[in-house]
């Protein structure tokens, strides 16, 4: 169990990032850490692995988040945490060198389904092909939870499409996937859980078995949290149209 | 304890062999131009010890000081500016600088940065940017301590005693003293 208590982070001269943020991942659970750009997610994550100072607590099993437990924990960035003058193989070496529970036989086959080149430096490989490494690392980590901070930014659809058919297939029940992102519709089929951040506060978590039993779907809470307008554009290009039509008369 | 290669003691994308190899070639060259630059002082300044009289008697002169032939002319600073220890700073200089690049490049073309913070191993990092930087900076240093040692045994083994000026070692701490003098002469009236 992964526990996030009362986090607060301030960036100097910005006000605050996130803002008493309390959260408790469970095993199993696939759940989206959704929200507008600059809401707070990607903070979140880094703040969860250590990589920002914040106040607040991490707790791994009840304990305190340390370093030699950081294992446990994986991440997939679109920013890219490889190294991009080292092939994949030389990556999977790397990672199970540091990695005691690295997962060889995923990474083989994960690179194996998408056809990736093992022997090319990554730095090399298309942006897609970048984010499908970074992916794989992350999974074939051996870690219990998985963070991913919009892992597919700059995949195409079809390759998004069988991202995610491939997580909701691999995951094994002791493994918890954080997937922070912006694609609400996409990841929706295989969240469990769905988790909303409006500037760096929780403004929703909901189960989505119990969003079904509503009758909602993750699309729909998160329009609700947000108070998200539907007739917003449709106003404002009926003011753009009347200040078109009052300049022509 | 794990046992380490070289090449985990390098960037990742580092050949270990090659940064070691340079590291102690640098030092090497170092110690090279510092004995060439100081023998060859040393030679001049011996050279110079005796003259022949009018009536052909031997005449002694006094020996240049050490502190002076290792231009320690009023601060240890200044040993520097003299070429026999004019490589080590720069070595010291280049250490620093590996580390900042070292460390640099785990932010290049990627945030690499983020997989070496949270490995399970919190000294992985710095085991990588600073075991070569830190083979370079503790050399310059050593071998400036050893040098000196060195250089101050020649001086008075090859200089004749009777043109020894005394008080040599008191000279060259007075000169350390030196480095210090504008710390204190602010601080005390």
């Amino acid at each position: 169990m992964l526990e996030l208590k009362h986090l607060t982070k301030s960036y100097p001269g910005q006000g605050l990032a996130l803002e008493d943020v309390s959260l408790t991942l469970f095993p199993g659970e696939v759940v989206g850490l959704l929200g507008a750009n600059g809401a707070g997610k990607t903070t979140l994550l880094k703040c969860i692995l250590g990589l920002h100072p914040f106040r607040g607590e991490v707790l791994l099993d009840g304990v305190p988040l340390a370093r030699r437990d950081m294992g446990r924990l994986a991440f997939a960035t679109s920013e890219h945490s490889f190294f991009p003058a080292l092939t994949a193989k030389e990556h999977a070496a790397f990672y199970a060198d540091h990695f005691p529970a690295f997962r060889r036989q995923r990474y083989l086959a994960l690179m194996e389904f998408f056809q990736l080149p093992e022997d090319r430096p990554l730095g090399k490989l298309s942006q897609g092909q970048k984010n499908q490494v970074e992916v794989i690392l992350a999974l074939s980590q051996g870690a219990d939870y998985i963070l991913m901070d919009e892992p597919f930014v700059g995949n195409d659809l079809f390759n998004r499409e069988d991202f995610y058919k491939v997580l909701s297939a691999i995951l094994e029940p002791h493994e918890t996937l954080l997937l922070s992102t912006h694609l609400v519709e996409e990841v929706a089929p295989i969240l469990s859980r769905a988790v909303l951040l409006r500037q760096g506060k929780v403004v929703g978590d909901a189960a989505v078995l119990d969003l079904e039993e509503e009758g909602k779907d993750v699309v729909s809470f998160v329009k609700e949290a947000y108070r998200y307008r539907a007739d917003r554009v449709s106003r404002a290009l009926d003011r753009l149209t009347e200040g078109k039509e009052e300049d022509l008369l | 304890m794990k046992r380490r290669r070289l090449c985990d003691l390098v960037p990742p994308w580092s050949d270990g062999k090659v940064q070691l190899v340079l590291a102690l070639l640098c030092l090497g060259i170092g110690v090279l131009s510092s004995l060439y630059c100081y023998l060859s002082q040393l030679e001049t300044a011996w050279g110079g010890l005796s003259y022949v009289g009018e009536q052909g008697e031997l005449h002694w002169t006094a020996m240049t000081d050490f502190a002076d032939l290792i231009g320690a002319q009023g601060a240890v600073s200044n040993w520097f500016s003299q070429p026999a220890f004019f490589a080590f700073p720069l070595l010291i200089l280049a250490g620093l600088a590996l580390a900042g690049y070292n460390w640099a490049c785990f932010w290049r073309g990627s945030r690499s940065i983020y997989l070496m913070r949270r490995l399970p191993d919190r000294w992985e990092l710095a085991r990588r940017c600073l075991t070569i930087p830190l083979v370079l900076i503790l050399g310059a240093v050593v071998l400036t301590v050893a040098l000196l040692a060195l250089y101050y045994a020649i001086y008075l083994w090859g200089t004749p005693a009777q043109c020894l000026r005394p008080g040599q070692l008191e000279k060259l701490w007075a000169n350390f003293g030196y480095l210090f003098h504008p710390f204190y002469h602010r601080v005390l009236p």
